[in-house]
């Protein structure tokens, strides 16, 4: 349900870009608007902006950027293999695959908007990465650590390097399906997801131990495996680009995740056993997609090495509405020794801190400062705010209020309608018809009876009575007669 | 074929149904079985015959009215026997068809009390002919007779078979049955706008030189014959009449056909004949939509009764269908017209779901209907896929009426304030995030979680066969429709582009 609403509240704002991008345009065909977004402008120019945040937003929600990412955690509670799949190499990718396919059209008519997109990858990044640190739950360590990663590719994207953040995505596939599949491995074989309950598995599952090793370091960028290759091309491209803060986030970020990951398997697979069951390694059937699939997180940096072979590079290049874009020519080598020594250095205090420390037997986790882990344990407090201030409001008092509206006044003044109706149909029965009507039909009754009455008592049967009459009678008609005519 | 090109084959779909009923109460009450099988067959007939007029009607020429006739029928007004259809009435008029054949299907064996197929069988067959009647007309007071024979067929269906259960109702000291409250409700609600209405066609009638046929009223009107405060007028009466069909307690036939009358009447008369109207009160109409878009939602998540919320919802999509209506755009039209198909299929299929649900559970509260999927599969199956369809997924049928209207909000026909009618759209967009909320909600507290304990020693049958049969053809249709809405607008384009280049000129 989170997820559904966090993605049609960012739909609003992927639906009127489009409407937006559509009705400027005059078409829907994404060809057709990269042509005039890089060869004709004046349609485009009063609206670029607004439309590229507008596209923005869409994808923040779909790739689970900084705030639209409270989702994506959440989503853990799916099976593994689901969250392998969707969370890890396809669905989420689908924001960064839209800014990619626009990257001409931001690049050309909206570079300030590709400023924003920048800032909140690096938050999303840096946020993210923070928050798999304190995460007791391991596939929501390897969620955070997802976001995080998207983070990277759409900071990429910021930078104009889109190149480098579909090579990030293509090798990021590769070891967090990898990574998932393995932790799947694990749950399903101690039943239980909680990495406090671990320990010890590199002795029983030697096959998944070692897998999850690759894909932990391709995770963490070092050389040969597949995540130094496409991480050190977004640091380039930072460095490249003048963006020296950022730079340093994203070094920051790399420490992190070596950080995070070392903790993470020193927590499920060092040390000692902490559980309660039988845990053993799993069948051939989970076993051997994780064999393929470390295969393809250690070679799959291969397709794009600087200066050597840039066969990828070249092949997700736009040919069409060609945008010129930084490729390095060799490597970076500041770009690579602070991202290698920052994987390096988060690998070694992970290593000591929970191996060496033995906070994985002790329990105590070395790290727990507070404020700042209560703070990353409610996740910034942000699934809080959410309900406090968007959720909760419209769905219980809004809501109700406008159904009691409903209800009370528009309903009230309808039948207010039928009641006035009634009103003045008594009002009318009673005064009109039976006192009014009724009573003027038998007064005129009532008045000739009584009219009658009195009439009658002139036949008295006196003939002198009737000859003072005669008489009367014909003295007034005659002085009528004398002064009116 | 000649009966069909010189207009007995559309007389035919619209009275047939009337003449079925009669015999219907010809035949003795006990008959049941004889009965239920007449009223199918005579649907079914019905409906074969409006598709004959589909593949009758020349759809290169679709905005042209086709298949239709005129027979004088009252000398001393002026009032013709006119009848005909286009590509807006077509999909109309076989939805109506379509939808009433699946509501016979479903009440052969689910009618509630008191049972009695004879009366309801009939009044819905005396419905069919006013339904159909109102979109087959070119001549006022017929659309008028036939707009006002939906009343009474639905005044009794609601009277004596609706919701027996007895409610207090705010301005009323005593309670009242709901279905007696509800069918009294609808009967004044849309008399007072039809009084209206005719008061507007009146006016219409005697500027426009003595005529009450809509082509030629459209000609008068086009060309500068209502102006000022009269057409102002006219426009605001004819605006109450078509905008007061308010669904209350909703049932399949109300909400999936009588609420497109109102609308239909929009896009038929008040549009066509009174453009200048139209153009001015566009703006007022677009903000309307969107209140009644945000309102619907709104008031949605706040009800405990599934079927109000389902009620309710076609408040929301309505909105939508106004909203495109509101913008005078080809774009926007014909984005009502397809919001107005696929609502009446979706939402159709929504009542159908609920009300057999009621009556498996004997209670529409939402707060005990838990845990569906597991006691009713396929029931439960159906309401999701409907409610995703409800709520705009794309892919399905819904979502052409609620982007392509957001689509046509931008940029509304030339003259209108751009302002307010994309703050409208803005608004509607807000809107399909409100109603993906309380479909999924609902969908969380009916179909998913554990079923409550009092539904364990029950014996719940799921969806039976005659259900499905009802259901299924709809469920087609979304998918079809979602993926292929040329069904619909290969009919309606034409027409809506000629009607409005007619009226606000090319």
């Amino acid at each position: 349900m989170k997820a559904f609403i966090t993605n049609k509240i960012a739909d609003v704002g992927l639906m009127i870009g489009i409407i937006i991008l559509a009705l400027n345009t005059g078409t829907l065909r994404i060809s057709e608007i990269l042509y005039q977004a890089t060869h004709e402008y004046e349609k485009l120019s009063s609206v670029a902006f607004i439309s590229a945040i507008l596209l923005f937003i869409g994808a923040m929600g779909k790739s689970a950027q900084f705030p639209l990412h409270v989702w994506l955690p959440d989503a853990m509670a799916g099976p593994t293999p689901v969250s392998a799949l969707m969370h890890a190499a396809t669905m989420v990718t689908a924001g960064v695959y839209l800014l990619a396919r626009m990257f001409p059209f931001y690049k050309s008519m909206a570079p300030e908007a590709l400023d924003i997109v920048m800032l909140f990858g690096v938050i999303t990044l840096l946020a993210a990465g923070l928050i798999a640190v304190v995460q007791d739950d391991l596939k929501k360590v390897l969620a955070y650590s997802t976001v995080s990663q998207l983070g990277y590719m759409v900071a990429a994207i910021g930078s104009g390097a889109y190149t480098a953040a579909l090579f990030h995505l293509w090798t990021h596939a590769f070891f967090k399906a990898l990574l998932f599949l393995g932790a799947g491995s694990v749950i399903h074989a101690v039943h239980s997801n909680s990495m406090l309950e671990m320990g010890g598995l590199r002795k029983v599952m030697p096959k998944t131990f070692a897998t999850f090793i690759i894909g932990t370091v391709a995770l963490a960028g070092l050389p040969p495996f597949a995540g130094f290759f496409s991480k050190d091309e977004i640091l380039a491209s930072f460095n490249h680009e003048g963006e020296i803060t950022f730079f340093f986030i994203a070094v920051l970020g790399a420490f992190i995740t070596a950080f995070y990951m070392t903790r993470a398997v020193s927590l499920t697979f060092l040390g000692e056993y902490r559980g309660h069951g039988h845990p053993h390694e799993s069948h051939n059937l989970m076993t051997t997609p994780l064999l393929a699939l470390s295969v393809f997180a250690i070679a799959s940096g291969w397709v794009n090495i600087p200066g050597v072979y840039t066969g990828f590079t070249d092949w997700v290049t736009t040919r069409k509405n060609k945008i010129v874009e930084y490729h390095p020519e060799s490597f970076d080598l500041f770009a690579l020794s602070s991202g290698l020594l920052a994987g390096l250095l988060g690998i070694a205090l992970g290593y000591y801190l929970y191996q060496l420390q033995g906070s994985a037997e002790t329990g105590d986790d070395k790290i727990k400062i507070q404020p700042i882990w209560s703070v990353l344990e409610n996740k910034y407090y942000l699934d809080d705010f959410y309900f406090m201030y968007v959720i909760d409001p419209v769905k219980i008092n809004i809501s109700r209020a406008v159904d009691k509206f409903n209800t009370n006044v528009i309903d009230r003044f309808v039948n207010g309608f039928g009641q006035i109706a009634s009103l003045l149909g008594g009002i009318v029965y009673n005064n009109f018809d039976q006192n009014g009507i009724d009573k003027l039909l038998n007064m005129s009754s009532s008045g000739t009876d009584s009219f009658g009455g009195k009439v009658k008592l002139l036949q008295t049967g006196k003939t002198q009575q009737y000859l003072m009459l005669f008489l009367g009678g014909v003295v007034t008609i005659s002085l009528l007669i004398l002064f009116i005519i | 074929m000649e009966l069909f090109t010189n207009g007995i084959g559309l007389s035919a779909v619209v009275f047939f149904p009337l003449v079925s009923a009669f015999v219907i109460t010809l035949i003795p009450k006990a008959q049941e079985q004889l009965i239920k099988r007449f009223a199918l067959a005579s649907s079914l007939i019905t409906f074969v015959l409006s598709a004959i007029l589909l593949f009758q009607f020349d759809f290169s020429s679709a905005e042209k009215l086709q298949l239709g006739n005129k027979i004088s029928w009252i000398k001393s007004i002026n009032a013709n026997y006119e009848i005909g259809i286009d590509g807006i009435s077509l999909p109309l008029l076989v939805l109506s068809t379509f939808i009433t054949v699946l509501a016979i299907i479903y009440s052969l064996e689910h009618l509630p009390e008191p049972k009695s197929p004879k009366g309801f069988l009939a009044l819905i067959l005396v419905l069919e002919t006013g339904m159909n009647g109102t979109f087959v007309a070119l001549d006022l007071i017929l659309f008028f007779v036939f707009f006002e024979i939906v009343l009474l067929p639905m005044y009794f269906m609601i009277g004596i078979w609706g919701d027996k259960t007895v409610r207090t109702v705010s301005g009323f000291k005593n309670q009242i049955e709901t279905r007696l409250y509800a069918s009294i409700k609808f009967f004044v609600f849309t008399l007072f706008g039809s009084a209206f209405m005719l008061l507007g066609f009146l006016g219409l009638y005697y500027r426009g030189n003595k005529t009450f046929s809509i082509p030629e009223l459209i000609e008068l009107g086009t060309s500068g014959a209502f102006t000022g405060t009269f057409a102002t007028l006219v426009f605001a009466v004819l605006f109450l009449g078509f905008a007061v069909k308010v669904p209350m307690w909703g049932s399949v036939l109300l909400a999936a056909i009588l609420l497109k009358l109102g609308s239909y009447g929009f896009v038929r008369i008040a549009i066509p004949i009174l453009p200048e109207q139209a153009k001015a009160w566009a703006p007022a109409i677009a903000i309307l939509s969107a209140i009644g878009i945000i309102y619907g939602s709104l008031a949605c998540l706040a009800q405990t009764d599934l079927k109000r919320l389902i009620a309710f919802s076609s408040v929301g999509h309505m909105g939508f269908v106004m909203l495109g209506i509101a913008s005078l755009t080809p774009i926007g039209i014909n984005a009502a017209m397809i919001g107005m198909v696929a609502h009446g299929v979706i939402t159709g299929l929504l009542f159908f779901l609920s009300g057999s649900m009621a009556h498996t559970y004997h209670t529409r509260d939402m707060g005990r209907l838990g845990g569906n999927m597991k006691l009713l599969p396929k029931t439960g199956a159906l309401l999701g896929f409907t409610a995703m369809a409800s709520l705009g997924l794309p892919g399905l049928a819904g979502f052409w009426g609620e982007f392509m209207a957001l689509l046509g909000a931008y940029n509304p026909l030339d003259g209108l304030n751009t302002t307010v009618f994309r703050t409208s759209m803005v608004a509607g967009a807000i809107g399909t995030v409100l109603t993906a909320g309380y479909l999924l909600w609902m969908l969380q507290r009916v179909n998913l979680g554990e079923p409550s304990d009092e539904w364990s020693d029950k014996d719940l049958h799921d969806a039976d066969i005659y259900e499905l049969s009802a259901w299924i053809p709809l469920v087609i249709l979304t998918i079809l429709i979602g993926v292929f809405p040329k069904l619909i607008f290969g009919a309606t384009n034409d027409a809506v582009i000629a009607m409005l280049s007619k009226a606000f000129g090319g």
